[in-house]
């Protein structure tokens, strides 16, 4: 049984497609990232899956049950911490607990104190006055105090320090270890999501063009400088002949050429063309985003 | 859980209360607050109904309001407790915040008021009235809920809710108007209504709660429809209480039709009296003005001029109606004392349903130089001599400085009551020993049936006279009467000229025949629009009456003037086939868009029965975008190479 799923979900915002298909799932214990720039529907994938907002086409599902019906209980199941860390700013800590204790039948109140209590956290002002980054802190640590089975974060290390990240991804990671929680979570911290996700998706444009765990991702994608020969075409030919290929772009070396699951046969069509073609150089995290959410070049 | 949610905001909004209740306590205690208790209908309590329903309008607002903002409303959506069980649990403690404010500040401040030199003034009955004004807080509370629930772009909302509140105001002024149907409004009914109210909001706001705006989705039905509904019912109120004073207003241009002047040698023609330059522009019978201007040397007099054509309007009492009060078409609430005097430090009113005359006093230091005289407060009860109570249709014939009342030295005077009941009349010795209640009979054993002011044209208020079964008499301060042949009118006959005015279909139109003493018809003339400029305005009042939902376009709105002119200018037969063509309308429209058929047959329906209001709710209810189908997908000139090996997309 899978924990979240995605079923060739589409959402357009007057007219404006923004999500096209999408389709993906999680399964209970595994950590996944997912990636794109700004505006590419991370949020919005986010609030489907949660219906805080009715898809156009598709359908999600988070713990087996439809979104479209997602009931409180069910919700209950979830830790849900939104984009910006939201809390009731003039409320103190343990108004804050109580209002949650109220309203969440599984959140362990005594499992949250302590937490916060160990955070250090000054409990008599109101939570408008801490800090942004105690905030989120304030949020994830309520988020996770009911036990969830699932743990959806948008965005959840916006505005932390590094301490304060590395904390976050420490409770993170014990949660998943010890719990099986399944995580879905959206960032723009890349070193986080490598150490965080097994898995990432890459968002363009609306539409999943990466779902895979890094290391595939990593041992699929590569990078290589080739040298054409005199009058060979490196465009739309070169193009055609090799689908392999991701990006390329004319460098001072020559074209540079991102490749995906470069096969032998393709690989002898671009030593044919080349005077000189480079050994496969390995990318990381943030080298594979770029490349992929980049605007292809022709 | 909700019970434990409502004890949740109990404990976070108490603090909320002690402001609010410290304040008013200390504004209803204090002295100056003191003519509230002289006179439980003062129409001061009326504005004290506007101020609890707009302070609890923000309160609900404001504690409702903030749930709804988008980016927080999905923490606070996220929980075991679905939408409905949030809403209730806030509402229900927001409103007990609301009325332990609304309630508590009129207990105490009234107990404080007690003790002081008016204390005696502070009477069971009019605390009871404070805390009926007080329910409209209910009312408020709800409404701002309600509000914050509204859906759509900035300025659609606030329209709404601007609408929407002055639908809200003009029900509330309903139920305490005073009219001569309704010379007592009632209090129970004003309570009920906003307990109604509060309910009606509230369960409407229910199903709209924490919902998200989102333009490219229609709203469910469900939420729709209700929504619908009591933003028309709001518009169509709106538009109730809005037409008839524009329509009169529109009506009333109908002066600067042209006058009769009858001419040196007796003629008679028709034009326009130019004041500014001292000359009459003589006019066409299709008013067209000839260019020849008169001089007033050449004019013998204007005979008519046309303001309104409504001279032969019967009066209240010839009309059947109960009188006009002391106080007509005042902000008032209550029916014990309808019937009232009153001054700065005053009151006198006659108590229902006892009967008796109450009269009042602040307790006061009155200085003079540098010495002041102590007048105690005092509350006093007189009983007719023979032992009957004063009818409800007990009428005090008074006005400022005519009767009754003396403004220099502040204090009320003698005044005279008539009571309608049983067609007796009475003065009022409340001043000097003894204090006393002495019958006046009217001669030949009359009857008294009404009273008047005689008018003159253009002056105010020159005598009371009082109207009796077979005479009329003329009565001062004393209640001394004397026979008068004078008839209560809006303005005198001219001379010797007798102008006879036949309304025609609406306002617009009439006959105007001047006759002479023998009743021959001297001149005529048929009033009309003629001009483009004035039929245009004639249709701005019809259109602008089709407003009105058909149905009520001939109701009449308690304290609304202009009704007679709104009923004239009424068209329900064009307001119904507007409608239906509105209706069809928004049928296809959503039939275009692709709406279900639920929704396609219930705003045909709305917009057939409120008509533009119902279409212009459905306007701004229901999206453009919401049924826009998915945009095909965007055309990938390439084939992208991907790497997908997720569990959903490999199995």
């Amino acid at each position: 049984m899978t924990a979240i799923e995605f079923d060739h979900v589409s959402r357009h915002f007057h007219g404006v497609p923004v999500l096209d298909g999408l389709t993906f799932a999680v399964r209970p214990g595994e950590a996944f990232a997912l990636l794109g720039r700004n505006g590419t529907g991370k949020s919005t994938a986010i609030r489907i899956l949660l219906n805080f907002l009715e898809p156009h086409a598709g359908r999600s599902r988070v713990l087996g049950v439809d979104s479209a019906v997602l009931d409180p209980r069910t919700r209950e199941r979830i830790g849900y911490v939104s984009e910006g860390h939201k809390l009731y700013g003039d409320m103190r800590l343990p108004m804050l607990l109580d209002f949650e204790a109220a309203t969440r039948s599984r959140f362990d109140r005594a499992l949250a104190a302590s937490t916060l209590a160990k955070l250090g956290l000054r409990t008599n002002v109101a939570i408008r006055k801490l800090s942004k980054g105690q905030q989120a802190l304030v949020a994830l640590t309520l988020a996770t105090a009911g036990r969830p089975e699932v743990l959806v974060y948008d965005d959840p290390a916006m505005g932390l320090d590094v301490v304060h990240r590395h904390e976050l991804m420490g409770s993170l990671a014990e949660a998943i270890e010890q719990h099986g929680v399944a995580l879905l979570f959206s960032s723009h911290i890349l070193t986080d999501v490598e150490r965080m996700a097994d898995r990432v998706g890459i968002l363009r444009n609306g539409r999943l063009v990466v779902d895979a765990p890094i290391e595939s991702l990593r041992r699929r994608v590569q990078r290589r400088v080739m040298r054409p020969k005199a009058g060979a075409d490196t465009n739309g030919a070169l193009l055609r002949d090799v689908p392999a290929i991701l990006r390329s772009r004319k460098t001072e070396a020559g074209v540079a050429l991102t490749l995906v699951d470069l096969d032998e046969t393709q690989e002898r069509r671009l030593r044919e063309r080349a005077d000189v073609l480079t050994d496969p150089d390995p990318l990381n995290l943030e080298e594979l985003f770029v490349e992929f959410t980049a605007e292809v070049t022709p | 859980m909700i019970a434990r949610l409502i004890r949740f905001w109990l404990r976070t909004q108490w603090l909320m209360v002690i402001g609010p209740v410290v304040g008013m306590t200390v504004a209803i205690g204090a002295n100056d607050s003191m003519e509230f208790w002289t006179d439980p209908d003062d129409e001061s309590l009326a504005a004290v109904q506007f101020i609890w329903l707009g302070v609890a309008w923000v309160l609900g607002l404001v504690v409702h309001g903030f749930d709804q903002i988008p980016s927080f409303r999905e923490y606070v959506l996220h929980r075991g407790v679905r939408p409905r069980g949030l809403f209730v649990g806030r509402f229900v403690a927001g409103l007990l915040v609301t009325a332990v404010i609304a309630t508590v500040p009129i207990l105490l401040g009234s107990w404080f008021a007690s003790f002081g030199d008016s204390g005696v003034l502070v009477t069971a009955e009019g605390v009871l009235h404070w805390l009926a004004v007080g329910s409209s807080a209910l009312a408020g509370y709800a409404f701002g809920a309600w509000c914050s629930t509204l859906r759509g772009p900035a300025w659609s909302v606030a329209l709404i809710a601007m609408f929407a509140a002055g639908a809200l105001v003009g029900l509330e002024l309903m139920l305490v108007v005073a009219t001569p149907r309704t010379p007592a409004p009632s209090v129970e009914r004003y309570v009920l209504f906003q307990v109604g109210a509060a309910l009606v909001y509230a369960l409407v706001a229910v199903r709209g709660h924490l919902r998200q705006h989102d333009p490219d989705r229609p709203v469910p039905w469900g939420v729709q429809w209700t929504r619908a509904v009591v933003i028309a019912v709001s518009f169509a109120a709106l538009a109730c209480f809005a037409t008839p004073p524009v329509q009169d207003a529109l009506a009333g241009v109908v002066s600067q039709y042209p006058s009769i002047v009858r001419r040196a040698d007796g003629s008679y023609e028709l034009a326009l009296v130019d004041r500014e330059r001292g000359v009459l522009r003589h006019v066409t019978p299709d008013h067209r003005q000839t260019g020849d201007d008169r001089s007033r040397e050449e004019t013998d007099d204007i005979v008519f001029t046309p303001a309104r054509f409504r001279s032969d309007a019967p009066t209240e009492a010839e009309a059947g109606l109960p009188p006009m009060t002391y106080v007509r078409r005042e902000l008032r609430l209550g029916s014990a004392a309808h019937q009232l005097l009153f001054h700065p430090f005053e009151r006198v009113w006659i108590e229902q349903p006892s009967g008796k005359v109450i009269f009042a006093r602040r307790g006061l230091l009155s200085w003079n130089h540098d010495r002041a005289t102590r007048i105690d407060a005092l509350r006093m009860e007189l009983e007719r001599p023979d032992g009957r109570g004063f009818g409800a249709r007990t009428t005090i014939l008074a006005d400022g400085g005519v009767l009754g009342l003396n403004d220099f030295q502040s204090q009320i005077t003698s005044f005279v009551v008539g009571d309608l009941d049983d067609g007796t009349l009475w003065r009022i010795v409340h001043r000097g020993e003894p204090r006393r209640i002495e019958p006046i009979p009217l001669p030949d054993g009359d009857r008294f049936v009404s009273w008047a002011w005689w008018i003159a044209r253009e002056g105010g208020p020159e005598a009371v006279v009082v109207i009796g079964e077979r005479g009329r008499y003329a009565v001062d301060g004393d209640g001394a009467l004397a026979p008068t042949d004078r008839e209560p009118q809006p303005w005198r006959t001219r001379r010797d000229s007798r102008i006879r005015v036949t309304p025609g279909a609406d306002p617009f139109f009439a006959r105007v025949d001047v006759l002479t003493a023998d009743g021959r018809v001297e001149f005529s003339h048929d009033y009309a629009p003629r001009r483009s400029a004035m039929s245009t305005v004639r249709a701005v009042a019809i259109g602008w009456g089709l407003l009105r939902p058909a149905a009520l376009a001939r109701v009449d709105v308690p304290g609304i003037d202009g009704s007679d002119t709104t009923r004239a200018l009424a068209r329900p037969a064009l307001g119904v086939v507007l409608a239906l063509v509105l209706a069809g309308l928004a049928l296809w429209t959503l039939r275009r868009r692709g709406a279900e058929l639920g929704r396609c047959v219930g705003w045909t329906l709305i917009v057939a029965a409120f008509g533009p209001v119902g279409f212009l709710t459905f306007l701004l209810l229901e999206s453009k975008t919401a049924f826009a189908r998915l945009p095909a997908t965007s055309v990938v000139e390439r084939k992208t190479p991907m790497v997908l090996e997720g569990i959903a997309t490999t199995s």
